[in-house]
């Protein structure tokens, strides 16, 4: 990082270091990657003996960057998501995600840092079956104490093009619908990270394509980092960069 | 920022409240029985003490057995007064002409003032006054309506009262302070006469059991209470008590049955309590998605507990409220039937202190029953939703909520025991009801390890059924607990009637008399024994002087001081009045455990012969003293022997005998036992009650039944109570055969594309839900034995026996509920579609 540079790159840096300040609990370390992973392993006990999930994967992510996983079953591309996004502990190794060393941060100051610097879209879309879509996308904020939580979901729908179904109940939307809802709700915090795993594996093509512009686009507006996990050759190749893994290690990069 | 979590909690109950009714009903049982219960005792309670006038019969009530207020007493009572009525009140026999509906009545004579509060209501309509007095050479009398049902006497019958014939002129509707009597006068069914026509009848005389009554209405300047302090103070050996004290024995009985019954309701919550956890589990279960989003979202474990938390306390809220408004519901119409049967006030009485009990107990157990099953759920893994595994598995949570929920045990049971009208009973309650659910737990985890060892290779059907009772998230440990708890109240209940109805009928040992003379003067005692003896088949006449007094020392201190052993209290608390009397020679068939009698012929000074009883309860020793008021004057006697005899042989027995001098020269009564065959029994009554009309005749029997009677109304209470708490027990069952039934649909799914036929299906399941029923019952049965056992013997102080057929309908019961209810929840799993299983999963 260097604080001589000049133009909009200083004032990039400049709010992002304000940022990390801000969201970072507990921020030990400044850097332009907002996930630095070094050596990280990941170890299950099971009856059957250990099993390595993952076996010393290093990678390194700046700031507004695009980046696809991709590999075949049991990879450890999800478990890796994981542990970035701070839902599993790595038993090994070093993870730093937006400043914060998150493998030691306690189960609260983890909570504090997905609410601040995550942002994550599932396959199963998973919002909460018993809240409307804008309850749903007001929920992060509202659990920040964030007193516009209802007039920002209002206008994070009406960018994922669902301000008619502020009212509507999962059960009573589309797929595509839901998902769109889900990349609402990712959103809405202004998290620098979005985690997505396979956010259009339940989707038809169409649908599919319509969502990945869409979670591509509302990225760069929101000027966050975007770690998508996906299966489809064409959606990986939305991303700056591509990640192959297999059997617990990344396997090769691909810059675009 | 709780603002925020209640309202993404209500928000999330909005639509997600389904499955609730289970939770809701559990606990509206429980604080309904509770309610109920509380407000019922508090409202009868107030309802004596706002009508205490009219339950009086007076401002003041005045009075002593037998004699009547001396001269200087009435013109001081009648300073007081401003209106003053008396009427006497004795026991007697009712005769008629056929001597085999004969009956012993309460006999009321009353003046022309009476009553001086409230209405008299007879059957019909008709003044008291007036069908009382004397017409055509009879004196009138109303009696009791039990009296006409049982067909004992008729409207228009000519019935006898000692010397006078009456003519029955009408049937009491109300007798407004049949409450306030005194003593065991309400006891038996009521007649009323004319003071006059008591005089007649001459039934009034030296020594005879009558209470002389005095009521009055005070002058406006006087108040009562302090009135009553000064009368008792220089009147001490008459009864003084104001309005504001009508019945108190009543409001003792009615706090402590209150109490009693407010413990069982209290089971009831308890037993709801598993419904509760197993609804809110199910909810949960149904919920971790939801909790697993709400953490990726950044909701820290602390808040998503909040928001469950406040969720599980809002529907708390409406469980408590509906059972407080059922309790309520169930109290206005008990109230009617209450006042209706028992002529008891009932002032409607739901008070502040006593909604934050209730409030507290429900709360308390939804907090117990749900604390521990929220933390389970809070260990969901927000990386759950990665891969779509949001497991509906027994997770464990922290040692914090065990200790929360420790603390809210011990904060009920803390309630329970401070707000007990017995603290000890309120203790052993607390230690039995943790004892009987850790046993069940225990039970239940013992048939979980128990059927994991059981294959039946051969049998695939039973393997299955076995299998389900200890597969991961089974609910056998549940269903043992709730119905077994419910089984076991039932059992113990249905076990202490029998036994009641038992001991009722043997109360009476073979060698037990026939009937009860008293009142017998001594100078009537030669014609008496002579009458009695010339009866063929009469024998073990046996008669004693019978002489009222108090205990007014032991070893020198109160008697309450030296009281120790708190069930022989009855001997020196309420008036404190005790039958003393003498013997010269020894009393038969009683054993002497310390000392021995004094000879016949012994004329020194007063020695006393104690029953066990007083020994044990006041530690007294052969050589200590006890002193006695007797007719006002001080008696002081040593003790010579302690003897032992079992008061249910119904022969005499005396707590206190004392040697002959000085109570000899006393005046005196004396009562009379004596065995009859059956068949002369109403001869020899109709004899003693026509030649002696001042003895009053008591049949052992008819006293038994009028018990029989009393007891029967207190099992129906009991039976009520242990029937909401079975019912308890089958919301909760119910609660778990829905929440099991999606899962059973998806195994029936499956049994059946693997080729089993629906029969078997059927089989496998019902088989489960007999062996659960069948070892809960006989667990049940087993502890409910032993509860009864206990209650029989250690609170009734009665011998125990065990009666099969009560616990084995029980048992059979409990198969029949978990059978019948299992059986829905198969038929309700085999209507769904495969289809939808196997696409969903």
């Amino acid at each position: 990082m260097s604080g001589t540079q000049s133009g909009p790159l200083e004032i990039d840096i400049d709010r992002r270091v304000r940022d990390m300040i801000e969201k970072s609990p507990n921020l030990t370390e400044l850097s332009e990657s907002i996930i630095t992973l070094d050596d990280l392993w990941l170890v299950l006990q099971s009856q059957a003996g250990d099993v390595e999930i993952l076996r010393g994967v290093t990678l390194d992510v700046p700031y507004g960057e695009s980046v696809s996983i991709s590999g075949p079953s049991g990879a450890g591309k999800t478990s890796l998501m994981m542990i970035i996004g701070g839902m599993e502990k790595a038993t090994g190794g070093r993870v730093v995600v937006a400043g914060s060393p998150i493998n030691d941060l306690s189960e609260e100051e983890l909570a504090r840092f997905r609410r601040r610097n995550v942002g994550i879209v599932f396959q199963s879309f998973h919002l909460i079956p018993t809240m409307t879509a804008l309850e749903n996308v007001a929920i992060p904020l509202e659990l920040s104490g964030d007193k516009d939580a209802f007039d920002r979901a209002r206008n994070e729908l009406a960018a994922v093009g669902l301000l008619g179904r502020l009212g509507h109940y999962p059960s009573q939307l589309s797929g595509g619908e839901q998902q769109r809802v889900a990349i609402a709700r990712a959103l809405i915090a202004q998290p620098d990270l979005i985690l997505a795993d396979e956010p259009t594996g339940n989707l038809d093509m169409s649908n599919s394509e319509r969502i990945m512009d869409l979670l591509v686009e509302r990225c760069a507006d929101k000027n966050a980092t975007l770690l998508l996990i996906t299966h489809q050759r064409e959606l990986a190749q939305r991303c700056s960069r591509h990640v192959e893994m297999s059997d617990g290690r990344i396997a090769g990069y691909q810059e675009r | 920022m709780l603002v925020t979590l209640v309202r993404i909690a209500s928000r999330d109950l909005r639509r997600g409240h389904r499955g609730f009714w289970i939770f809701l009903s559990c606990l509206a049982l429980g604080v309904a029985a509770i309610t109920a219960v509380m407000v019922m005792s508090a409202s009868l309670v107030n309802g004596i003490a706002k009508d205490g006038r009219m339950l009086l019969g007076g401002e003041l009530a005045i009075g002593q057995q037998f004699h009547d207020l001396t001269d200087a007493q009435r013109v001081q009572i009648g300073e007081y007064s401003e209106t003053m009525t008396r009427f006497i009140e004795m026991r007697t026999l009712l005769r008629t002409e056929d001597v085999r509906r004969s009956v012993l009545v309460s006999l009321k004579a009353v003046d022309d003032r009476y009553p001086l509060y409230g209405t008299f209501d007879l059957r019909g309509g008709g003044s008291l006054t007036e069908l009382i007095r004397r017409a055509d050479d009879t004196w009138g009398a109303v009696v009791d309506p039990v009296l006409v049902e049982s067909g004992r006497a008729s409207i228009g019958e000519k019935v006898i009262f000692g010397n006078a014939e009456f003519t029955v002129m009408g049937v009491i509707e109300n007798e407004p302070d049949r409450i306030g009597s005194t003593g065991s006068f309400g006891f038996w069914p009521r007649v009323i006469i004319s003071s006059g026509a008591m005089a007649d009848a001459g039934l009034v005389v030296e020594g005879s059991r009558s209470y002389f009554d005095y009521r009055l209405r005070l002058k406006e300047s006087l108040d009562p209470q302090a009135l009553v302090a000064e009368l008792a103070e220089r009147y001490p050996l008459l009864d003084v008590r104001d309005f504001t004290n009508a019945s108190p024995n009543l409001s003792e009985v009615i706090e402590r049955i209150g109490v009693l019954l407010a413990l069982a309701g209290l089971t009831t919550l308890l037993i709801g309590g598993v419904g509760v956890s197993n609804a809110v589990r199910a909810y949960l279960d149904s919920r971790l998605s939801t909790i697993a989003i709400l953490k990726c979202v950044g909701a820290a474990q602390r808040k998503v507990f909040l928001i469950y938390l406040t969720q599980i306390l809002m529907l708390s809220g409406v469980g408590i409220g509906l059972g407080i408004m059922i309790g309520i519901m169930a109290t206005l119409v008990s109230a009617a039937v209450i006042e209706r049967l028992y002529s008891l006030p009932v002032a409607f009485s739901f008070s502040p202190a006593i909604a934050v009990i209730i409030i507290t107990y429900g709360v308390l157990t939804a907090l117990l029953f749900t604390l521990w099953p929220l933390a389970c759920a809070l260990n969901t893994k927000p990386s759950a939703l990665f891969r779509n595994m949001i497991s509906t598995d027994r997770r464990k949570a922290s040692w914090y909520y065990a200790a929360m929920s420790a603390l809210m045990a011990a904060a009920l049971a803390a309630i329970v025991i401070m707000t007990a009208y017995e603290r000890r009973f309120a203790i052993w309650f607390v230690i039995c009801v943790s004892a009987a659910w850790l046993a069940f737990r225990l039970v239940g985890l013992l048939i979980t390890a128990l059927s994991r060892q059981f294959g039946f290779r051969h049998r695939p059907v039973v393997r299955l059924a076995i299998a389900n009772l200890h597969r991961p998230g089974s609910a056998t440990s549940d269903i043992v607990l709730a119905i077994g708890l419910g089984l076991s109240v039932l059992v113990a209940t249905a076990m202490v009637s029998a036994n009641m109805d038992e001991q009722i009928n043997n109360l009476i040992p073979d060698n037990a008399p026939t009937f009860f003379f008293t009142g017998i003067q001594s100078e009537q005692l030669p014609g008496f024994k002579e009458l009695v003896t010339a009866v063929d088949g009469v024998s073990d006449l046996n008669i004693l002087p019978y002489i009222p007094g108090r205990i007014s020392r032991i070893k020198g201190l109160d008697p309450l001081d030296a009281l120790v052993d708190e069930d022989s209290r009855w001997l020196v608390d309420d008036d404190g009045e005790r039958i003393f009397s003498y013997t010269a020679e020894p009393l038969e068939d009683v054993v002497v455990i310390a000392g021995d009698w004094w000879s016949p012929a012994y004329a020194g000074p007063t020695l006393l012969s104690v029953h066990r009883d007083v020994a044990e309860g006041f530690d007294v020793a052969v050589g200590d003293t006890i002193t006695m008021n007797i007719l006002g004057r001080e008696i002081t006697g040593t003790v010579h022997n302690i003897r032992d005899l079992e008061w249910r042989s119904m022969r005499l027995n005396f707590a206190i005998m004392l040697s002959p001098y000085p109570l000899s020269s006393i005046p005196h009564s004396n009562i009379g036992t004596v065995r009859v065959p059956p068949d002369i029994e109403f001869e020899l009554q109709e004899q003693v009650a026509s030649s002696y009309t001042n003895v009053t005749v008591i049949r052992i029997k008819d006293a038994l039944n009028r018990v029989s009677d009393l007891m029967g109304q207190a099992r129906s209470v009991a039976n009520s109570i242990s029937v909401v708490t079975i019912l308890a027990g089958i919301l909760v069952l119910a609660g778990i055969v829905i929440s099991e039934s999606r899962r059973r649909a998806y195994e029936s799914v499956l049994l059946k594309t693997i080729g089993a036929s629906r029969r078997y299906v059927l089989m496998a399941f019902s088989l489960e839900y007999l062996l659960q029923g069948g070892i809960t019952a006989t667990v049940a049965v087993v502890f409910g034995t032993l509860a009864s056992w206990a209650v029989v013997t250690g609170l009734m102080g009665w011998d125990w026996r065990l009666i099969a057929l009560p616990a084995l309908n029980t048992a059979i019961l409990g198969l029949a509920i978990s059978l019948v209810l299992g059986m829905l929840g198969i038929m309700r799993a085999l209507r769904h579609r495969p289809l939808m299983y196997l696409r969903n999963g």
